[in-house]
């Protein structure tokens, strides 16, 4: 699956590149939410994003770990990491605010530890991801944004991992 | 112009590459989501003293054949000693599928009868934590040989008149298996002389004003069980009549507005502090004044339509018992017209076929038209081209439903009288 993932990701960049204008980095932080059965971890997060975007679209990259873990009864939720690979939908800034919607797909890595009759082990949740969010520009620093957003990591019958993201953006 | 083009070009092409990148990409991890949302759940329940301890299968030892299906559940004693219904905690297991199978609702499918070990498989409810419960289900076609009828709300002794009461039996088979507890493929009657309603799902509803002793047969094929029972209004205390859940002495309510009433029986509080709701046993009638329409019979039975303007009692009668409201139905009800369907003096149907009768009267005022069919007098005049039925009681879709015979064609008037306006139709069957 990491294979597949990685020959997208070039395949897309390299045809993306030729058309790209500009290029950005976002730094936000996410408190995710981790639910199943009914309960719920929600471990801090720090989210990296890389993108290239050209006339309201943009190909973004995300790498997303941790700060700490969380508990749910006995049981503790790690989220190593998520790397996801969006094509983000960009609307005209309006007025200092924009929305993106972004699709695409992640591969997050969770650890779960607890007493020996419950579960441990390291399990990979990929598959389609979704975001939206709403930035404005930061006045006197229009190069600058402040964003934040929803976004769904991964989605089956038994568990759903998503984020709620607070964070700024900065186009070269 | 060139350069537009070129950059659209682009746009599409890469488009074309993220759709090849969704399709690469399209497909989910393997991973333990179920084990872990398991252990969770098995978490959550230990933290709360909801672990279940015990588990007991209900509706086992059954007999059905192949293609039927039959409903199980299960109840589990927990970590706290309460007890609650677990029938879909559990995972379901059959210890033979080429017999019968069960999904994971309880729900068990016979797929094909047996003559090894009376067509006996076992199914099984496993909690998350393990515990288990068994239950025996038996599939084969072989004939029914006796039956024996008991009571099962209450277990014995009389029954409390007005108080749902229900029947069930044990039925044995050629093979000598006998399927307990069990209502399936039974018709039940009464004796001729009881006023006690039976319903096909073994419920008994009762109503004397004095003790009443009621012979229920139920019949599967040739073969019939009997059991007395004996009704006795000796512990009915007082009835209630309800609306919207509370006990009631005045109502008011609108010309064409619907609503519902409730019956409900207290008794002795030596014997009982418990309400009983009686909806199935109470009958509904007016005092002198023909005020408003009620619906005794059926899915909607203590329905009430306000049909004229003054004030008229309810009467809900029981056990010879009687709890009594006072109605007042505000509004005009000066009737303009009478109208059968959509007023058309003749209405053909071919043999065989059926036509829905709605009478609608119509005002001078608010409201301007209602659907009175249910509360109206329809004549046949001597006709027999036709069965005829109330249907949709207790709704604004009340009709009088005409069936006509397969062979007869012919004609016949229907007249209907409502506040004595007499309106009619002719109906060709052709």
């Amino acid at each position: 699956m990491k294979n597949k993932f990685l020959l997208a990701f070039f395949i897309l960049i390299s045809s993306f590149q030729c058309f790209a204008d500009t290029y950005y980095v976002g730094l936000d932080y996410t408190m995710t939410g981790i639910e199943l059965s009914g309960e719920k971890a929600e471990p801090d997060a720090t989210a990296i994003r890389l993108g290239a975007s050209n006339n309201n679209m943009a190909l973004e990259v995300q790498y997303l770990t941790s700060n700490k873990t969380e508990n749910i009864y006995s049981m503790t939720f790690d989220l190593d990491q998520s790397v996801g690979l969006y094509f983000v939908l960009q609307s005209d800034i309006d007025d200092g605010y924009g929305i993106n919607v972004s699709l695409g797909y992640a591969m997050n890595k969770m650890a779960v530890s607890g007493p020996s009759d419950t579960y441990n082990g390291e399990d990979n949740y990929d598959g389609f991801s979704w975001r939206i969010a709403i930035h404005r520009e930061i006045p006197y620093l229009e190069q600058a944004q402040i964003r934040l957003a929803y976004q769904s990591l991964y989605k089956d019958s038994n568990i759903e991992i998503t984020g709620i993201s607070l964070g700024i953006t900065y186009q070269f | 112009m060139k350069i537009k083009s070129f950059i659209n070009f682009q746009k599409l092409s890469f488009i074309a590459v993220l759709s090849i990148c969704a399709v690469v990409t399209a497909c989910g991890s393997d991973n333990n989501s179920d084990k872990l949302a398991k252990a969770v759940k098995l978490e959550s329940q230990r933290a709360q003293g909801t672990l279940i301890e015990s588990v007991t299968i209900l509706g086992d030892s059954t007999r059905l054949k192949a293609g039927e299906t039959h409903q199980l559940s299960a109840s589990g004693v927990d970590s706290n000693n309460e007890t609650r219904d677990i029938t879909n905690e559990l995972t379901w297991e059959s210890s033979d599928t080429s017999i019968a199978t069960v999904n994971n609702a309880g729900l068990v499918t016979a797929v094909a009868n047996s003559d090894i070990n009376q067509g006996i498989v076992i199914i099984a409810g496993t909690t998350i934590n393990g515990i288990s419960g068994e239950g025996e289900i038996s599939v084969s076609d072989v004939a029914v040989t006796t039956i024996s009828l008991k009571q099962i709300t209450p277990s014995s002794g009389s029954i409390n008149t007005c108080i749902d009461a229900y029947i069930s039996g044990d039925v044995g088979y050629v093979d000598g298996y006998t399927s307990l507890n069990t209502i399936k493929g039974m018709n039940f009657s009464l004796d001729s002389d009881s006023t006690a309603i039976v319903t096909s799902k073994g419920a008994l509803y009762t109503s004397a004003a004095q003790l009443e002793t009621s012979t229920i047969t139920a019949r599967i094929g040739d073969i019939y069980g009997q059991l007395t029972v004996a009704a006795d209004p000796i512990n009915l205390e007082t009835l209630d009549i309800l609306f919207d859940d509370e006990v009631t002495k005045i109502i008011t309510l609108n010309v064409g507005e619907r609503i519902q009433v409730n019956g409900q029986a207290n008794l002795d509080p030596t014997f009982s502090t418990k309400q009983y709701s009686i909806d199935n046993s109470i009958s509904w009638s007016q005092g002198d004044h023909e005020l408003i329409g009620i619906t005794n019979s059926g899915d909607n039975k203590g329905t009430i339509l306000g049909l004229a303007p003054g004030v008229t009692t309810l009467i809900g009668s029981c056990g010879g018992k009687e709890a009594k409201a006072t109605i007042e139905i505000k509004g005009e009800s000066t009737i303009d017209s009478l109208k059968i369907n959509d007023g058309s003096d003749i209405i053909t149907i071919a043999p065989s076929e059926s036509i829905e009768l709605i009478l609608t009267a119509n005002y001078n005022s608010a409201p301007n038209s209602m659907n009175v069919s249910e509360f109206a007098q329809w004549n046949l005049n001597g006709s027999d081209l036709f069965d005829a039925e109330l249907t949709a009681l207790g709704t604004d879709k009340a009709s009088f439903k005409l069936t006509s015979s397969a062979n007869n064609k012919g004609s016949a008037i229907i007249s209907v009288i409502y506040d004595n306006i007499i309106s009619s139709v002719r109906i060709n069957v052709e």
